[in-house]
């Protein structure tokens, strides 16, 4: 506690809080709100680069003017899990190279991201076979570690989190160190499902596998838009107003043209565009696999379809 | 800091009805910095808003060479393309882009060019025809196969003229049957079936096609009898699209988007696709 009330002095600190029996992220208003002991939150940190709606530009009387977000203060992400952190650096590769898209960078630029380690994956967690792990400190600016005792391990990752903690805490002796060593192998035994995506997935694209796989499918989105890592938006004008908004490659109208043709009209074919575009088409352009384990897909589909059997299953 | 979502204004400075659904929208930016700055090949396309109505995708269908102005067609099927209908001469309209790569032009060079489209899809054809025709003697044998549902759907009619009455090129234009009229002197047939009955030769040549997909697979298949393979095949993909930059994800197919990797692909590119697209 202690520790991060200097913090939220001139920042926007965001953070997972008690919500109706689940923890969400949200805009915290002091420490005293944050939530300490849960798996992983239902939303992710995503929604504070890339928001569920965000205005792109407006059209006035004086002509277009810019609504790129224009932060007065910095902000900070606490406790986002190695696995939420992990999949803003594989957004990032998507949403600042070539055609930079500011919206996304100003927020980018603006904000610090401080995580925590997993020492409790749960049952649907998978981050280990996708080259994640519980105490991964890829994406964080700084990383937080409880070793009990109440005490904390902090590691400063990057630049951005130099002076943050200035003036607290001391340098980690050996004790500390190895105490969070063993913890982050225990954590990392426990997490016993894996993803074993197929060297030949490609060629098994035509596969009538799909069709089985897919059927009980409610294209709801759920799993889009809960995803650390998916980012489909659509773009619409609101009046004068031109928003983006979340969308989902499950939706029947992703792909539908005005004159009524649509290349992936069949349900089995969206399913099948998710899965491959997230284990095998994504990383054949960015080299990264779209998907960090985090098993929130599993968790909360309706109808408890789970992504790693059907890969894993793949005939 | 540039925001990629923010449209250049530009002025309609004139509108062409090519049929009872498609027009033609003569477009000059506003800013005189926008229109010297504007530079782009055949294949690329902008995305066209119309004003708290929409934005869509259509290609440009005017050529590099004709300077000042940039030409769009658009066809009447939806909200967006409604509005854009509904616009003026004078009216304001935003333009996003160049965007997309373009028709290898220096890959087709000394070739026999065959050019085969349907509909609307002669658009994005007729940017590449226009450039081509500017340069004749780079290319070999040219051939013009174009064919719509009727007479009446028949597009660019004052470049089909055209194109008829030069002796250096080859146009044979079509109509589905039951779309001729009773002065009609051109074929009648479906444009994949004419394409078998002129049966180009295959050795140096290279197809170049734009249609309604189930003429792309049609004649995909008559050029695969034909002897043509996969990489001397280029199309010009048209698929839903939102961002143009390769973010919004709609375009995506397979590991290619059509705004930033197409819309121009050789067959051997999306074969693996193929059967996702056609």
């Amino acid at each position: 506690m202690k520790l991060l009330t200097p913090l939220f002095r001139d920042r926007e600190i965001i953070g997972p809080v008690q919500e109706e029996g689940r923890v969400y992220f949200r805009s915290l208003e002091s420490v005293a709100d944050l939530a300490w002991e849960f798996g992983n939150t239902v939303n992710n940190i995503k929604d504070f680069f890339f928001p569920p709606r965000q205005v792109l530009y407006e059209l006035t009387g004086g002509g277009v003017k810019d609504a790129i977000p224009a932060p007065a203060g910095r902000r900070v992400i606490l406790f986002a899990r190695p696995c939420d952190a992990r999949a803003i650096e594989i957004l990032d590769q998507l949403f600042l190279n070539d055609f930079r898209d500011e919206h996304y960078a100003a927020q980018r630029e603006n904000t610090l991201i401080i995580g925590l380690s997993c020492p409790e994956p749960d049952k649907k967690c998978f981050c280990v076979s996708l080259s994640g792990g519980p105490f991964s400190v890829k994406g964080m600016d700084a990383s937080v570690c409880d070793i009990g005792n109440d005490e904390f391990m902090v590691g400063i990752e990057t630049g951005k989190a130099e002076n943050i903690f200035t003036g607290q805490g001391r340098e980690a002796g050996s004790d500390a160190l190895n105490r969070a060593a063993e913890m982050k192998k225990k954590s990392e035994e426990k997490i016993k499902r894996a993803i074993n995506i197929p060297a030949d997935m490609l060629q098994k694209f035509d596969s009538d596998y799909w069709k089985a796989a897919s059927a009980a499918c409610l294209t709801c989105g759920v799993c889009t838009y809960l995803c650390p890592t998916c980012h489909c938006f659509d773009i619409v004008d609101e009046r004068f107003k031109r928003v983006r908004c979340w969308d989902t490659c499950s939706s029947a109208m992703f792909t539908r043209l005005a004159s009524g043709e649509d290349h992936r009209r069949e349900k089995f074919k969206r399913y099948r565009q998710r899965v491959y575009h997230k284990f095998n088409f994504y990383s054949e352009k960015y080299h990264e696999t779209a998907c960090v384990g985090c098993g929130r897909c599993a968790r909360y589909c309706p109808v408890k379809m789970d992504i790693v059997e059907i890969v894993n299953n793949l005939k | 800091m540039k925001n990629v979502y923010t449209p250049e204004s530009a002025r309609i400075s004139s509108v062409k009805i090519e049929t009872r659904d498609i027009k033609t929208f003569k477009l000059v930016f506003e800013d005189e910095n926008a229109r010297n700055s504007f530079v782009f090949a055949p294949g690329q396309f902008v995305e066209l808003s119309a004003p708290a109505a929409g934005e869509a995708t259509f290609c440009i269908a005017s050529a590099p060479s004709d300077r000042g102005y940039i030409e769009c067609s658009v066809k009447r099927v939806g909200r967006v393309t409604e509005a854009i209908h509904m616009l003026n001469p004078g009216s304001i309209v935003g333009i996003r882009g160049p965007y997309g790569n373009s028709f290898p032009l220096e890959a087709i060079k000394e070739k026999n060019v065959i050019f085969v489209g349907g509909g609307i899809g002669l658009a994005p054809l007729r940017s590449l025809i226009r450039e081509v025709l500017a340069r004749r003697n780079d290319f070999a044998e040219i051939k013009i196969i174009y064919g719509a549902r009727a007479v009446r759907d028949l597009v660019y009619k004052d470049d089909l003229d055209e194109w008829q009455t030069r002796d250096d090129i080859n146009t044979i234009l079509t109509v589905d049957p039951g779309g001729e009229t009773p002065d009609w002197k051109g074929k009648v047939g479906f444009v994949p079936a004419i394409l078998k009955e002129i049966a180009p030769a295959a050795a140096g040549s290279v197809v170049i096609t734009c249609g309604p997909p189930i003429m792309i697979k049609f004649t995909l298949a008559a050029l695969n009898g034909l002897g043509f393979q996969p990489g001397q095949i280029i199309t010009t993909l048209e698929m839903k699209m939102k961002c143009g930059v390769g973010k919004c994800g709609r375009c995506n197919i397979g590991p290619l988007y059509v705004c930033k990797d197409g819309p121009v692909f050789t067959c051997e590119q999306i074969k693996n696709f193929i059967e996702d697209v056609f």
